[in-house]
């Protein structure tokens, strides 16, 4: 096995200073053409979908993002995996610009900011075993794991994630879906990582193998320090796991703040509206939150609305919020929201017991 | 509102409802098997549940646990072969669907039991306008003209809040949104007035906003018609806020059953208490979460006794069981514990707590 302090001192990135963020991103842009034509393509608008992103990640944090489907935020988890290039805005990672690393530095990112899949079925190659999977990543980045105790070291990392060491053989259709994230995961931890991007990780898995993916989880990141950053849809799994949560439409972030902040005091209507919706669990507390339903359907985002993104939504809409985009600040609930008329408000009943 | 009452009723044996007669729709002891090339896999292994007119019955179930399969089984849409009914009744207002004639059984579904799916874009014909098809429900059970259906669509597509219905009636299933798409479906299902509707994870594929939206929908549709609800789900906040009754499946069969508050306040089924217990909250950041162990059994090979007992903490065999009650050898029955309560667990008073 090799020592972590090896790693440590090849590395050509410097370590952030205590305080500092591992990750930052500043106004990140995503905007994928619209074509027609099949001989002369020609653009005919762009679909912003994502448009003027700002988060920061500490280090041994967990950011939740949270947000309805084609706001953005897988987007965002490609951009920061480097498997799409960002069209404006930046990605610093321990302080340098990911967009002018190149050579040795952009290959290290590459090693430190991993990546967990949605999808347990499409994500592992079927024709690999699953130690080939989980040990592909070192054939790239060979100082990882020295050659010779490769097979043992996948075996501790199947063992890590809760699965049999001696299945390193097998093929991913021998797995059910709640292992196969497992994989997903050892394969992602193979190359000690300082953040892992976890794009919808539970989504497709049933409730009681869910809870056993988030433990995992949170074990392995109180065990190795990593950072996550935490993308779905189910709002009470972001609450469970994360520390601070950005909550997305429309390609920008509309709220920020800890999970105490956002969910006990939500100010931005959007927010208040997603929360307001979420189907709660008790018997006791059924009917004692009022629901706000929105109307319509999320805007296209080739096409977002002037001003405002959520205002073709919003009961607070005015003149203003057609015409200037409000920003991400406090105005004065203790943690940013991007709107005009923002105002905090309890949605989600506290526990009765 | 009965069905039979309006004067474009052309059905030759009318499905008239008679309020006081019991329950609508009845299952008793149902069995499902899927005959494979490698097996048979038991999918539904004797269930047994009813739905009353007005009321809400949620079937709660991971993936693999039968719920689908036995709703596919109410509205005779089973893939057969491979699927095969090996036993039990389906009965709708007192008569056996499974032994009537082909034609009965087409003039239920519709008018009598109707059906919603999870994916609507799969379950709606790409190649047909949505008027079309909420309009053939009119010309193929009661011969309706072509431009009558229209209009009947017209007015459903408004009933289920569809916007600018009249001009959106000529347009095709891709151009509407997920919401919009499962509110198509939901018009189509309600066509005929329905007794008994069927609604399979109808709000999963969609984003909590627009789920909350399509709840309230059915909501309001059944406290409009009276309709029994039959809510297949695996989402347990849904089946709170929406249902009156649960029936909580795991592998094929019902383990727990009682109404919404006293299942989730006091579950009896060790797997149910697990399942609550598997569950971040949105109220409260909450400590660890207490999660089942291994995975859903395989239903080509179901665990014998009960098929719970290898994921249960309470389950026990040999000496320490009690006679008659060894989780591995001995089949639960489902049993009343307390009054209006049913589960299939030979210690429910230990997880009771009684």
């Amino acid at each position: 096995m090799s020592d972590p302090a090896d790693i440590a001192a090849a590395s050509v990135l410097p370590e952030p200073s205590a305080g500092e963020p591992l990750l930052e991103i500043r106004g990140l842009k995503k905007y994928f053409p619209l074509t027609q034509g099949i001989v002369f393509r020609k653009t005919i608008g762009h679909v912003h979908a994502v448009d003027g992103v700002d988060l920061t990640l500490n280090r041994g944090e967990t950011v939740g993002m949270v947000g309805e489907s084609g706001c953005g935020k897988s987007t965002v988890a490609k951009l920061l995996v480097a498997l799409e290039k960002p069209t404006g805005g930046t990605i610093l990672y321990k302080g340098q610009d990911v967009a002018k690393m190149g050579g040795r530095a952009l290959k290290q990112y590459r090693r430190e900011v991993q990546i967990i899949f949605q999808d347990p079925y499409g994500s592992l190659n079927p024709r690999m075993t699953v130690g080939d999977i989980v040990a592909e990543g070192w054939s790239v980045h060979a100082d990882v794991a020295p050659r010779k105790g490769r097979l043992q070291r996948t075996q501790e990392l199947l063992d890590r994630v809760g699965l049999n060491p001696d299945y390193v053989n097998r093929y991913p259709h021998q797995f059910s879906g709640g292992q196969r994230q497992r994989i997903g995961i050892a394969r992602a931890l193979a190359l000690r990582p300082e953040i892992i991007v976890c794009d919808e990780p539970v989504s497709a898995l049933d409730v009681s193998v869910q809870a056993q993916v988030v433990n995992l989880l949170e074990d392995l990141q109180d065990e190795l320090g990593m950072s996550y950053l935490f993308i779905a849809h189910d709002l009470s799994v972001v609450r469970h796991l994360s520390d601070r949560i950005a909550v997305m439409y429309l390609g920008s972030v509309v709220e920020e703040g800890t999970e105490e902040q956002v969910y006990g005091s939500p100010s931005h209507p959007y927010t208040q509206a997603l929360l307001s919706s979420v189907p709660l669990h008790e018997p006791a507390l059924r009917g004692q939150k009022d629901r706000i339903l929105l109307q319509g359907d999320v805007p296209s985002p080739a096409d977002p609305p002037s001003g405002c993104r959520f205002r073709t939504r919003c009961w607070k809409a005015q003149d203003i919020c057609a015409t200037e985009p409000p920003a991400l600040i406090d105005r004065g609930q203790g943690h940013p929201a991007a709107c005009h008329f923002a105002e905090a408000r309890e949605v989600v009943p506290v526990d009765v017991d | 509102m009965s069905i039979s009452s309006g004067s474009i009723s052309s059905s030759p044996a009318p499905v008239a409802y008679d309020p006081g007669s019991g329950p609508v729709l009845e299952v008793d002891d149902l069995h499902v098997e899927f005959r494979t090339r490698s097996g048979v896999v038991s999918a539904v292994n004797g269930i047994s549940y009813s739905v009353d007119q007005g009321e809400t019955l949620a079937i709660l179930g991971e993936s693999g646990s039968g719920k689908s399969v036995s709703a596919q089984a109410i509205m005779g849409i089973l893939d057969s072969p491979p699927a095969v009914i090996t036993g039990g009744g389906i009965r709708f207002q007192g008569r056996d669907m499974l032994t009537m004639n082909a034609e009965d059984q087409r003039q239920i579904r519709g008018p009598g039991i109707s059906m919603i799916f999870q994916d609507a874009l799969s379950a709606l014909n790409p190649v047909y306008s949505v008027g079309f098809q909420i309009g053939e429900m009119f010309r193929a059970h009661r011969g309706t003209s072509r431009k009558e259906a229209k209009q009947h669509a017209v007015e459903l597509m408004d009933r289920v809040r569809i916007p600018a219905a009249a001009r959106r009636v000529n347009d095709y299933p891709h151009q509407f949104s997920g919401g919009m798409r499962q509110r198509v479906m939901i018009a189509m299902a309600l066509a005929l007035d329905p007794r008994i509707l069927i609604a399979d994870e109808p709000t999963t594929a969609l984003d909590v906003t627009v789920q909350a939206q399509v709840m309230d929908l059915l909501k309001d549709l059944q406290r409009d018609t009276g309709m029994g609800l039959i809510l297949i789900t695996h989402d347990l906040g849904v089946v709170n806020e929406v249902a009156d009754r649960v029936a909580v499946m795991y592998a094929g069969k019902i383990v727990e059953t009682g109404t919404v508050d006293d299942v989730f306040t006091r579950p009896a089924h060790p797997y149910t208490l697990g399942l609550m217990n598997s569950i971040p909250q949105v109220e409260a950041k909450g400590g660890r979460l207490n999660p089942i162990v291994g995975q859903p059994p395989n239903l080509a090979a179901i665990p014998s006794g009960c098929s719970f007992h290898p994921r249960c903490p309470r389950a026990r065999s040999g000496v320490a069981a009690a006679p008659g009650r060894d989780c591995v050898g001995d089949v639960p029955p489902l049993r009343l514990v307390v009054p209006g309560r049913e589960a299939a667990c030979h210690y429910s008073e230990e997880v009771l707590g009684v």
